[in-house]
Formats: structure tokens, C-alpha cells, sequence
């Protein structure tokens, strides 16, 4: 494989060429209710080119490698025929010239766990939430692994291989009565293997029972509220509110948008800290090196509350004059990289949660989420359970609370961050244009917002 | 169709008791300006195969995109099957396919350049309307050819052009950011690039000017896009799979009237001319137009094979896979709402003090099987006195989209509008609420 691919790259004429390709072998399991809706194993088997000319990038990708030579003639036509109508310089910023080979620790190719252990596992749950009892009627379990061979090789000398394993999955109690449906849930995930899907019981009964609680629970009234978030949806939020906006593609070529995020601008308290990662061996964000082949490291976006970095691929650092970060990721072959998260953290603060319930005459401690969107300037999410708090105490659980704010004025009103700090993992992932889902993870503590706007009928 | 495939059916069927074969040869050229310039052009060509079969009354799946190694892929399904979902169903038998027309020679044809040439002038029209916007305009044309064998005797295949034009407006002004984006997609060259970029233009120039909005229930307009979202509810509530998990509110209400007369909701894949329809659907069903409500009553929900035959229905032509690796699922394909006798304008005018709603942000995260849609106004305008004055932000709009279909429904524009997925007229709603900073 080496040969073929830095053969095909080497010499042609473009300013910049790469090949991506990869086989990745996935399972899945889904339950629904007590129904078994799949046991599926894919391959997955398919590259992709990419060639820079004069500024313009033209993308071919395919399943068979036979074809390789005229597909990246293709490439370079695609990218030749933008080039003319820019008429710009090429820009990317430099990164090191790789030679690697990036084998999997023992233990974590989720391949070599029969499948009747990963099915036992997942029954376990599924039976778990099936058999708590009234009102909750129904489940449903998704879980998958992929085991992927990546293989990169660009213009300038690099060559990877890497081995990379991806594991998630979402455990949900379905609660009814009468018209009225409730869920809860619980989310495991890594790049560790399977063993992120074991001993997860007493949260799924846990999800169970906040199922049923929820069904005897008022919707919240909308509003404006003090809110806690635990560290699963302060974790949401960072990547919601302030994660999106960090992507380079973002800003790059909007010049109204770089006056608003210039680095060393103010955007919250000396006590918030924001930072992306690839470097947390077992997160499901981790990652040796990104799909353009650069290393991947921690990357502060907020340090002391002031604006320090932003999340790059090699095009948007390079335009920007600012270094590359590791952040160019595809969700597979079929797409070229774009900038995307990886792990992405809130750092640990100083609060305790009592510190935080102190003095909130009327405010709402929000758990979980079920989802979250962004257009940069404003977010909205979810939470799946939250109680109210009355005169510093935790009080009724309430249901139906979501949230929704400004993001530069809600980044400002974070006024406590706390101590404690969880490393919370979830199935699914995180969708960017037609990109998704992509494995991220957010890891964080509680924290504290004032002045969160909540939707509900009033 | 390719010999291949039916030396997989048989190699299939000779390692299992029945077997499906799916196949997909997807070819795509998408040309993309961003941020008012020329940024790729791509050219994507997969081809994949997905395998069920039936062994000892269970069922297995697998996929591949090698082509050509079907013992890997039969190995896999047959697997799978030892631990799989016991076979409650079977594959199709033998049908005929409904006759749509979705394949127009033209649009493969059209020449890289011509795109190109094409987006050129429409971000060309968006940043003279408003030289402050960054205008993006994506452009594709494509052919997408499926073919679904079953050794239950259906086989059939269809070809499908695609033809696709998105206009994006985006504005920053300080903190204050706009987007605005408008599209369409058919199977021929006839989507109007003209009227889609006046859109965005309109939209653009309206949405500049920020109004003040309080908490409070306001009648709300909700425009085609805004209305696909507010029937997030129905997509949940009537699908085949909510409904054999007992988890839907509607599971037991089949013929009841439980919506205002004036709403009749159709899923309809077998329309000429769109690039939603087709001749059957991922397991071999022919499509159709499946009423799900007519005139208020509810009178269908949409499966796959295998929740008809679990809740003893009809199959509707709805068992769609939402990718290459997933099994057929029940998936609605283009949601159609019967239009209404008044016009849009007319509506407006006789709005007093009320919004119209465009783009909700996060309305799919809500809890849909309790009927909810809430989501942050991404972008809404406030009408004063039966005008648009300006746009409303950083509130929230909430409505329960069983109460509001039943009891706040005034009524939907006789004017409809192709959105990502479906044809939409628009809808007046009375007493919704909109909450906003105290």
C-alpha cells in the first residue's frame, strides 16, 4: 500500500495532493423494546484525493484502488479549473513531514470480542430497563464498534498507517402513561475497546427510575433562570456554544466574524478555561493524527476568560497566519477533512456544588442532554432531567427544559465553575454539514450560569 | 444489472433459508462557492451492497463496499444471524414497481463548467443586493441507481438524476450574526436558482433589522421550513416502530379524529419529478401516496415490512435505510399537507400583533413522542399590523404540536413550497408562546 499511494502523489502537478484510505469493520446492535431490530457487521472500503491548485481544492472519492492514477488526474483538473477562476497563492500552513506506523494497544480491537459477549452485555441492559416495572413500557439500545486501518499519504513526504478504534453506545428507558412519553438515558464510549461497554447497570436502572419520575413531573415554566448544569451538559455546552464558533472554517474568510473572535478579546470570567484535545488516550475524541496527517495536540480556545486559539485545519491556519492544531477530521472516505472537535473540556474550577446552590432563590439544576444546535451566535440544548432550586435547595424534578442563549452574553454569565471534573463519554456524535456523526467527547465539571433563558408555554 | 449480484442472491441462498440483496451505485458532483468564491469541486462515486438473509427463522445483516467479495459479506450476514432478530417477516415478493419518472438524461449531462458558471452568477446576485453578505451557492447534479433482489422473487431497479442548487446568505455585524439559506432539489434541471436566490435576498434584507420581541402567546405564522419542523411530533408518533413499542401516544387511536378537519397529512415517494421519489422503497415495496391524516382523522402509520407484519397492516412502501449500514427502517420520504384556501399575504395582513417563524434551532432535541417542538427562533420576524417590521432573537417558540394541529390551527396558505422534505403551505397558529429575557 505504501508504495502505491506515495507513488500516486509524488511529481504531479498541483501545489498540494493527499490520499486517504481506509477498511474499517463495524458492528452494530440495536434493541428496541424487546425486540432485537439489528445484529449488522459492515465493511467499510473506499479513499479519497484531495489536490490543492492556486487555491482551489478538487476532491474525488472511491471504493475500488484499482483506479487510482485516473481519479487523481480528476482531482487535479477539479482543482486546476478552480485555481483559474481564484487566481490566489495556495496557503497551508506548514506541518511536520510524518513517516508512522500507529499500531493498536493489545486489548482494544473490539474485533476480537466474540459477538455473543458484546450481545450478552447489551441484552443485560436491555432487560435491566424492561423489567423495572410500570410506567416505563419500553427501551431501545444502540451500540456499535469500528475497528479502522487508515492509510495517508501526501505531497510533501508523509505516510501513516493508522490503527484507530472507535466503541459507543446509548442505553434509553421509554416511560409512558396515558399520551405523555418520557425518556432517560445512558451513554458509554471510548477508543479503548469494549470494555467501555461494561458495568454500566446501576446507571441504567438509575435512567429507569428517572424515566418514571419524569412521567409524574410538570413541565417547567418558561422563563429566565439561574441554572447548574452537571458536567454531562456543561460539557454539551462547550462544545455547543463555544466549540462550533472556534472552527477555523468559520472564521478564516469571514472578516466581520475575525474582529469578533480576535485572539486576547475578553469573553467570560478569569475563572473559565476552554480547551480541545487529541491527546487523552481513551476518549473517543482522541487521535494520534488528524486526516491531513498533523499531529494532534491540546489546544487552549479560552484561557482565563480571554480568547487564546481556535481549532484549524491546514488551509484556515495557514490563511490566518496561525499554526496548525490537528483539527482536520472526515467522518470517513467519503468526505474531505473539515474542522472539526475532538475532545473538548470546560477545566476544572474551585466551586463546590453547595457553593453553587447558595443563594439561588429560584433557579434550575439541568442534567444530561438529549441534544444540542448552534449557529455560532446562539445555542439551544436540551436536558433530559432537572429539578428546580428554591432558596438554595434542590427541590421538584421538572421536565421539558430547554435551554437557549447568546453565546458571547451566556459565556459571560458563567459565574462558578466546579471542582469536581467527569469524564463523561456518549454513542452518537457530532454532525457538521452533511458530516456526521463524528466521535467526540466533552469532559467536564458543574458550573454555574446566570440569566438562561428557558422555553415552555407560560 | 450487474451478474455479480445475482451470483450473491444465489451464493446467499445457499448458505441461508431467504436472502435480500441491496444495491446502490451513487455518483455525485457537487460544485461549492463559499464566502463568495469558487472553493471545490468534487466528484464522488461509491458503490455498496447490503446483504440480508434469513438461517434458522433469524435474521442477519451485513454490509461491504468491495465489490466482488460476497463470501466476506455472506460470511458476515450469516454470522450475524446466529445471534439475530428472530425472522417475523419475509422479504418481498414479486411486484410491480410504481411508475415515476425521475430520470432526465439531461442533468448527468450538464458540464462541470455550467455549475460553475451557474453558482458564479447567483453569489454574483446576493452580494450586489448587499455587499456586506457572504454568499455561498452549492450546485449538484448526480445519478443514483438501487436495485433490490430477493429470493422471495422481487427484483427490480430503478435510476434516479438528481439535480440540486443551495443559496446561503451570511451576514456578522458585531455580535449579530444572519443566515439565511433556501434550496430545491429534482430530478430535472427545472429547479428555479432565480426565485430561490430573490429569497434569500428578501430574507436577508428583512432580517437585518432587529426588532424587540416579550414573552408572551403571539399567533404565530410558521413558513414551510418552520412547519416541516413542527411535524417533528407526527414523524415520531406514527412510526411503525413507536407504535409496535407501545411507546406512541397514537398507538391505539387509528381512525380517531384527534386534528383540526382542515389538516390532511400525505407521505408521497411516488411523485414525478422529485428527488425524494422512487419506483419502490430499500426492501422491495412499491411506493406510494400514504395518507396518514385526512381532514383531522388519523388514518394510517408508515412501516417496513416487518412492523406491518408485526401490528398485522398493510406494508406502505416506507421501509427506507438511513444509510449503506443500516437495515431498512420505517423513514417518511416527503410530507405533503394539503394547502388551504388563503393566501399568504392575506394572512399577514390580518395578523395584528404576532411572528412569523422561519428557522427553529434545536427543535429536534425536544421530547417529540410528548408532542413537543420548542427551539431558539434562529430566524423570525415580528408582524405589527399586518406587516413584517423587523427580526425577532434570543427567544424561545413552544408549542405541543397535538394541541396546536387541534385546537390552535387557523388555518394553511393555499400557496406550498418544496422544503428539504416535503411540500408545505403555510401555517397560522393562534396563542403560541414565544419566551424571551425577563
Amino acid at each position: 500500500m505504501k508504495t502505491l499511494l506515495t507513488e500516486a502523489v509524488r511529481g504531479k502537478d498541483a501545489d498540494y495532493l493527499e490520499i486517504r484510505f481506509e477498511e474499517s469493520h463495524v458492528t452494530r446492535i440495536v434493541f428496541r423494546g424487546p425486540t432485537l431490530d439489528n445484529v449488522g457487521q459492515s465493511v467499510v472500503y473506499g479513499g479519497n484525493i484531495r489536490a490543492l491548485v492556486d487555491g482551489g481544492w478538487g476532491f474525488v472519492s472511491f471504493n475500488r484502488l484499482e483506479d487510482l492514477a485516473e481519479k487523481v488526474a480528476l482531482a487535479i483538473r477539479q482543482a486546476r479549473l478552480i485555481g483559474r477562476a481564484r487566481g490566489e497563492r495556495s496557503q497551508l500552513a506548514p506541518a511536520p513531514v510524518i513517516q508512522d506506523i500507529v499500531a493498536l494497544k493489545p486489548g482494544f480491537d473490539p474485533r476480537e470480542v466474540p459477538l455473543d459477549k458484546k450481545m450478552s452485555v447489551l441484552e443485560g441492559y436491555n432487560r435491566a430497563v424492561l423489567s423495572f416495572g410500570d410506567p416505563v413500557k419500553s427501551s431501545s439500545v444502540n451500540y456499535q464498534d469500528k475497528y479502522s486501518k487508515l492509510f495517508f499519504a501526501n505531497s510533501e513526504g508523509t505516510y501513516i498507517e493508522q490503527e484507530k478504534v472507535d466503541v459507543g453506545g446509548n442505553i434509553t428507558a421509554v416511560a409512558v402513561e396515558g399520551a405523555l412519553t418520557q425518556v432517560s438515558g445512558v451513554g458509554f464510549g471510548g477508543s479503548k475497546g469494549f470494555s467501555v461497554a461494561l458495568g454500566h447497570e446501576n446507571e441504567v436502572l438509575r435512567a429507569a427510575k428517572t424515566a418514571a419520575d419524569l412521567i409524574k413531573a410538570e413541565p417547567i415554566k418558561g422563563g429566565e433562570y439561574t441554572v447548574i448544569t452537571d458536567p454531562i451538559l456543561t460539557g454539551i455546552f462547550a462544545h455547543e456554544a463555544f466549540g462550533h464558533l472556534s472552527e477555523g472554517d468559520n472564521v478564516y474568510e469571514d472578516k466581520s466574524l475575525q474582529k469578533v473572535m480576535t485572539l486576547g478579546a475578553k469573553f467570560g470570567e478569569p475563572i473559565l478555561n476552554i480547551y480541545d484535545t487529541g491527546t487523552d488516550e481513551g476518549a473517543r475524541g482522541y487521535l494520534k493524527y488528524d486526516d491531513e496527517g498533523v499531529p494532534t495536540e491540546k489546544t487552549y480556545l479560552i484561557k482565563e476568560g480571554v480568547l487564546v486559539g481556535r481549532l484549524h485545519s491546514r488551509e484556515t491556519a495557514g490563511k490566518m497566519g496561525e499554526r496548525v492544531t490537528g483539527n482536520a477530521r472526515a467522518i470517513d472516505y467519503r468526505f474531505p477533512p473539515i474542522c472539526r472537535m475532538r475532545l473538548t473540556s470546560i477545566e476544572r474550577g474551585e466551586s463546590t456544588f453547595e457553593d453553587m446552590l447558595k443563594g439561588v432563590k429560584l433557579g434550575v439544576y439541568a442534567l444530561k442532554a438529549y441534544g444540542g444546535e448552534t449557529n455560532g451566535e446562539m445555542f439551544t440544548f436540551a436536558a433530559s432531567e432537572a429539578r428546580m432550586i428554591r432558596n438554595g435547595q434542590l427541590a421538584e424534578l421538572v421536565r421539558d427544559v430547554k435551554m437557549t442563549g447568546n453565546v458571547f452574553t451566556t459565556l459571560k454569565n458563567i459565574d462558578l465553575v466546579g471542582s469536581d471534573f467527569e469524564s463523561h463519554e456518549s454513542g452518537g456524535g457530532c454532525g457538521k454539514g452533511a458530516q456526521a456523526p463524528l466521535p467526540t467527547s466533552e469532559w467536564a465539571p458543574h458550573m454555574r450560569i446566570q440569566k438562561v433563558v428557558i422555553g415552555g408555554r407560560s | 444489472m450487474s451478474a455479480g449480484l445475482e451470483e450473491l442472491l444465489a451464493k446467499a441462498r445457499k448458505a441461508a433459508d431467504a436472502a435480500e440483496v441491496y444495491w446502490r451505485r451513487v455518483s455525485s458532483t457537487p460544485v461549492t462557492f463559499e464566502n463568495n468564491k469558487l472553493k471545490e469541486i468534487q466528484t464522488n462515486s461509491t458503490f455498496g451492497v447490503a446483504l440480508r438473509v434469513i438461517k434458522n427463522g433469524r435474521i442477519g445483516f451485513s454490509t461491504t463496499n468491495k465489490e466482488g467479495d460476497w463470501d466476506t459479506l455472506v460470511d458476515n450476514a450469516v454470522a450475524a444471524s446466529a445471534y439475530g432478530a428472530p425472522a417475523t417477516f419475509d422479504f418481498a415478493p414479486a411486484a410491480t414497481p410504481t411508475k415515476v419518472d425521475v430520470y432526465d438524461a439531461e442533468v448527468a449531462a450538464v458540464p462541470v463548467e455550467q455549475m460553475v458558471e451557474t453558482g458564479r452568477v447567483y453569489v454574483e446576485a446576493v452580494t450586489t443586493a448587499d455587499p456586506q453578505v457572504l454568499a455561498g451557492v452549492q450546485v449538484s447534479r448526480g445519478v443514483r441507481e438501487v436495485g433490490v433482489m430477493t429470493s422471495a422473487g422481487f427484483s427490480g431497479t430503478y435510476r434516479r438524476s438528481e439535480y440540486q442548487l443551495f443559496v446561503i446568505g451570511h451576514i456578522v455585524e458585531g455580535q449579530n450574526m444572519l443566515d439565511v439559506y433556501h434550496g430545491d432539489a429534482l430530478s430535472s434541471l427545472k429547479v428555479d436558482a432565480k426565485e430561490i436566490t430573490q429569497r434569500v435576498i428578501d430574507d436577508l434584507r428583512l432580517g437585518r433589522t432587529n426588532v424587540a420581541i416579550k414573552s408572551g402567546k403571539f399567533t404565530a405564522i410558521l413558513t414551510p421550513n418552520a412547519v416541516e419542523q413542527a411535524l417533528g411530533p407526527f414523524e415520531a408518533c406514527l412510526d411503525g416502530k413507536a407504535i409496535e413499542r407501545g411507546i406512541s401516544p397514537w398507538r391505539d387511536k387509528l381512525g380517531q379524529t384527534l386534528f383540526s378537519p382542515s389538516f390532511s397529512l400525505y407521505d408521497d415517494t411516488a411523485m414525478s419529478g422529485l428527488a425524494s421519489s422512487a419506483a419502490f422503497d430499500d426492501e422491495g415495496v412499491p411506493t406510494q401516496r400514504l395518507a396518514l391524516v385526512d381532514r383531522g382523522q388519523l388514518t394510517s402509520f408508515y412501516h417496513d415490512r416487518r412492523t406491518a407484519k408485526a401490528l398485522g397492516q398493510q406494508a406502505t412502501g416506507t421501509g427506507w435505510r438511513r444509510s449503506l449500514e443500516s437495515p431498512p427502517s420505517p423513514s417518511l420520504g416527503h410530507l405533503v399537507i394539503l394547502p388551504g384556501g388563503e393566501s399568504l399575504a392575506s394572512m399577514i395582513k390580518n395578523v395584528r400583533d404576532g411572528v412569523l417563524i422561519d428557522q427553529l434551532m434545536g427543535a429536534w432535541a425536544g421530547n417529540l413522542l410528548a408532542g413537543e417542538v420548542n427551539g431558539n427562533v434562529m430566524l423570525g420576524f415580528k408582524i405589527e399590523d399586518g406587516r413584517l417590521t423587523g427580526r425577532i432573537k434570543d427567544c424561545m417558540f413552544s408549542i405541543n404540536a397535538f394541541e396546536a394541529f387541534r385546537k390552535q390551527l387557523i388555518g394553511f396558505s393555499k400557496e406550498t413550497r418544496r422544503t428539504w422534505s416535503g411540500t408545505l403551505p403555510w401555517l397560522a397558529l393562534d396563542g403560541v408562546s414565544i419566551s424571551t429575557k425577563s
